[in-house]
């Protein structure tokens, strides 16, 4: 009986049907259709768009955001918010700065990720032991470490004087400005969405922002999930803070301000879902891409500067909606 | 009938506080039977196989398993003892694939170099393979848990725990919300499960839902074991009579 | 085909409305200069600033002037609008140099790639060797602004307690004005200091009424920006202090609401830096630079400050009005 089904659908599956049904069933389609249609737009607007030296300056934006995207996505797909990325982000960069500028970069970067860690080990325990809302617990948390570092700088930048050993990791231009932090973004990307796809913690992670009491009764320490996912995205921002830093040679308490915001929408766009249990790695890496591309894009096709909000927040929509519109007709 | 109750739970009280959930209930089962578990709601039945679950200890009473007392202390152990329960609600992740569900918690990897991936061949075969012998009709395991029906999900779900080689499975209002038709696909699963030589506890508080399948019955009443019966013994509308009643006579009783 | 037709079409003719949105401001190629300043373009200064670089463009019909910048001062949304006006190729570069480390990267390469960049409002002010080798500067001499504030204070009277409200905190040009007021009152042994108050004008103004609180002898005020002089005289009057004789202010650049104070004797002066000159000077020098290869004057063309008060302000109210000055 079942053999008789098998060949049937065999029959009735063509290879066109077989292979859109793939297409559409990948969570990530909807963005990535959406960037090329963009990036095309953007392209036929100013023929500069495309020169290397543009797509590469694109792309240094696209790797800062990139990244702290990945780890809010990882957040996401457990069922939470994590509104302290941005805090974490300026943070790092400060330490990082102040850090290196008196011992050994590689040192003072080891010590800035291992802060993170332990932020986001905090930012975990307090959302699943006491039971908060992780919206409540990360904005505390962001408001926190914005407040104490505006106050310790009193709003100065510190420059940096280290040496040039994390600075060559990162940020160093290579060619018609390629840099180290476009790779970071591109193996981080891989890695994680490997991670998410393929090992079992990446089952777990599903399983508990899709259903966290059916992940409990099967067995899911849900809470160290959870818990694991805020210490991921929390190293991820500091990453960026420290890579941003190497770029700009200074930090600044005001840094990042708006960014967690960025980087939700991105992973939006990407198609990660706000309610949690459905998102992509790729997704996220797209869904940078179109937020780091709207800016320069629309400046090049000479948009008056003050519609770029007005052009992000229609893109969000339209994109949050159209994830939804092909969710749902898989489903 | 092997000679000895794979399972026996005695004497077993609980407390929440000043709440007596459960008052010196025993209870046992044998392989390759269906013990129907009934009670009005609030009886205490859920009580009594959370702690045979693991979920929580009994606050006196002790548990045999095959003979050898145990105490479990965890769900996991319960688990590793071959106790599985399935819950309507608790048991699939709708937003997840039917082969991603299959093996939550449990899944098969392989490993490259010091990684351990997913093995998604496996798990798609072994899923396939499963979910047909249940009877239900899906061309892909990697289709969404949204597209199965109530019923052909707890079908999988008792499937899937005897995939992982469950002895003991409880069945905690199996057939709540699903229509005849699914009931069916239900019972027949319960029935594979019962030649497979798994003992079963069947909760509900439908007489109607658990009787055909059911070899014996044991009936709670707020916290108390009031009865225990073979199906020879009784018929379904005296079964029900029983609960309704919280007595075996089938009149009400003040006090015990 | 389970996807809704109708719904495809609707999303395909949304995308359309974009394109043919955003290509109804697509660029042409006449000479193409871009000032970018560090804004946020929303703040009244700036928009004097914009209307400058526009008015300079106007002038001639093969110039066309983009004029961007964020909408609230980010460095990094900054930083992003540099990168992408050097790669839309543009004839020439006005830009503020808000944080000259930061954007050495980006503008050395593109100045040594043949680039003209006039640099305007915000200079670059590290060792005249290591600066950015801009063509020119077109803007106020920050320092010298603050010495000016706390000189002209002194001249109406000697305060007690004297503060610089920073509202930019981290850019250079914004703490040497503070520099030059506090450096001015210590000298004349007036206890001084900067205060930071953020970017953030309704948090700033309660700094500022928990600063006077705790520091009852306060009664000289240096403010470096409109908008923000304008929350903080409401929120130091709800406090119950007369503005004017219990504390008085001296301000920089001009609004109209500026100008009302001043006549109501709230504000006792402020000063021009004379920002529409900065665009409008700062377009003129790239332009001309570009098309005839003339050499600008050198840095710093300055601005400012004119010191403006009370006599001055009848001729001003118009030209304020229609965001000259």
């Amino acid at each position: 009986m079942a053999n008789e089904e098998n060949a049937r659908d065999r029959d009735q599956g063509s290879l066109a049907a077989r292979i859109t049904t793939r297409l559409r069933r990948n969570p990530a389609v909807g963005v990535i259709g959406a960037f090329l249609v963009l990036f095309v737009i953007f392209s036929s607007l100013n023929s500069s768009f495309l020169s290397v030296k543009n797509l590469t300056g694109i792309f240094t934006i696209v790797s800062e955001l990139g990244i702290v995207t990945i780890g809010i996505a990882f957040v996401m797909i457990t069922g939470e918010f994590d509104l302290s990325v941005s805090s974490v982000y300026a943070l790092s960069g400060f330490l990082f700065v102040t850090l290196a500028n008196q011992i050994n970069s590689l040192l003072a970067l080891f010590v800035t990720l291992a802060i993170a860690v332990a932020i986001g080990f905090i930012n975990g325990l307090i959302t699943v032991r006491v039971r908060l809302p992780s919206f409540i617990t990360t904005l505390g948390m962001q408001m926190f470490i914005r407040g104490i570092l505006l106050a310790v700088t009193g709003g100065a930048s510190v420059s940096y004087h280290g040496d040039r050993i994390v600075p060559a990791m990162f940020t160093n231009i290579v060619g018609q400005g390629f840099r180290p932090s476009h790779l970071w973004f591109i193996v981080i990307t891989v890695v994680f969405s490997l991670i998410l796809t393929r090992t079992r913690y990446g089952n777990w992670v599903y399983a508990t922002g899709g259903d966290r009491e059916v992940a409990r009764a099967m067995g899911v320490h849900v809470d160290r999930v959870k818990i694991q996912n805020f210490m991921i995205s929390a190293v991820l921002a500091a990453l960026s803070g420290c890579i941003v830093l190497t770029r700009f040679k200074i930090a600044n308490a005001a840094f990042g301000v708006g960014m967690e915001l960025e980087a939700i929408a991105a992973a939006v766009i990407g198609g990660t879902f706000l309610t949690g249990g459905y998102g992509t790695i790729i997704g996220a890496f797209f869904g940078a891409l179109i937020m780091g591309m709207m800016r320069t894009g629309l400046i090049m096709s000479g948009a008056p500067a003050y519609w770029y909000q007005a052009f992000v927040g229609a893109i969000l929509v339209i994109a949050a909606t159209i994830n939804l519109k092909l969710h749902r007709i898989e489903m | 009938m092997p000679e000895q109750p794979i399972v026996k739970m005695v004497n077993i009280s609980k407390r929440f506080g000043a709440v007596q959930a459960l008052d010196r209930v025993s209870l046992d089962v044998n392989e390759g039977e269906v013990l129907g578990l009934l009670g009005d709601n609030g009886a205490g039945k859920s009580t009594l196989i959370k702690i045979l679950a693991g979920i929580f200890p009994p606050t006196e009473g002790e548990i045999y398993f095959e003979g050898k007392p145990v105490r479990l202390s965890s769900p996991k152990e319960a688990r590793e003892l071959g106790i599985e329960t399935v819950h309507q609600k608790l048991s699939l992740v709708d937003i997840m694939t039917i082969s991603r569900n299959f093996f939550l918690g449990r899944e098969p990897v392989k490993k490259i170099g010091p990684f351990s991936f997913l093995d998604k061949r496996k798990m798609d075969e072994e899923c396939r393979k499963v979910v047909t012998q249940v009877g239900v009709r899906v061309r892909d395991p990697n289709e969404y848990v949204s597209i199965l029906s109530g019923g052909e999900r707890q079908a999988i779900s008792i499937g899937r725990a005897m995939y992982f080689g469950a002895r003991i499975l409880i069945l905690d209002e199996p057939m709540t919300a699903l229509s005849v038709r699914e009931q069916r696909t239900v019972i027949e699963e319960v029935k594979n499960a019962k030649a497979a030589g798994a003992a079963i506890i069947f909760i509900t508080h439908n007489v109607y839902h658990v009787y055909p399948v059911a070899d014996r019955f044991v009936i709670l009443d707020k916290g108390k074991k009031i009865g225990e019966v073979t199906k020879a013994e009784v018929t379904a509308e005296e079964l029900t009579e029983i609960v309704a009643a919280g007595s075996m006579t089938g009149e009400p009783e003040i006090g015990s | 085909m389970r996807i809704n037709l109708g719904k495809l079409v609707a999303v395909l003719v949304l995308a359309g409305m974009l394109v043919a949105g955003v290509a109804a401001f697509a660029a042409e190629k006449t000479y193409t200069i871009y000032v970018v300043v560090h804004g946020g373009i929303a703040d009244p200064f700036w928009k004097v600033c914009e209307k400058g670089a526009k008015d300079a463009g106007a002038l001639y019909p093969d110039l066309k002037v983009i004029y961007t910048g964020p909408a609230a001062f980010n460095l990094e949304e900054f930083m992003a609008d540099i990168n992408a006006a050097i790669a839309s190729k543009p004839d020439a570069l006005v830009c503020t140099l808000t944080a000259p480390e930061a954007m050495d990267e980006v503008l050395r390469p593109a100045i040594a790639g043949g680039l003209p960049v006039v640099a305007i409002n915000a200079p670059d002010l590290r060792p005249v060797d290591q600066r950015i080798p801009v063509l020119t500067y077109v803007g106020e001499d920050s320092y010298f602004i603050g010495v000016t504030a706390a000189t002209e204070t002194l001249k109406r009277f000697t305060p007690k307690r004297a503060i610089y409200l920073n509202h930019h905190p981290g850019a250079r040009n914004i703490e040497e004005r503070g520099a030059g007021y506090v450096d001015t009152m210590k000298a004349h042994g007036v206890t001084a200091e900067q205060v930071n108050i953020t970017e953030d004008p309704i948090k700033g103004a309660e700094i500022v009424a928990a600063y006077v609180k705790a520091h009852p002898d306060t009664d000289a005020i240096f403010c470096g920006n409109t908008q923000r002089t304008e929350t903080v005289i409401p929120r130091l009057e709800a406090e119950g202090l007369t503005v004017g004789k219990d504390i008085k202010i001296a301000q920089m650049d001009i609004s109209p609401k500026i100008l009302d104070y001043i006549k109501e004797g709230k504000v006792m002066f402020t000063m021009d830096q004379q920002q529409y000159l900065q665009g409008y000077l700062g377009v003129l020098f790239a332009y001309l630079h570009v098309k005839f290869g003339f050499t600008p004057p050198p840095a710093p063309v300055s601005t400012g400050p004119a010191v403006i008060t009370a006599e001055d302000i009848p001729q001003l109210m118009e030209l304020v009005e229609e965001q000259y000055r």
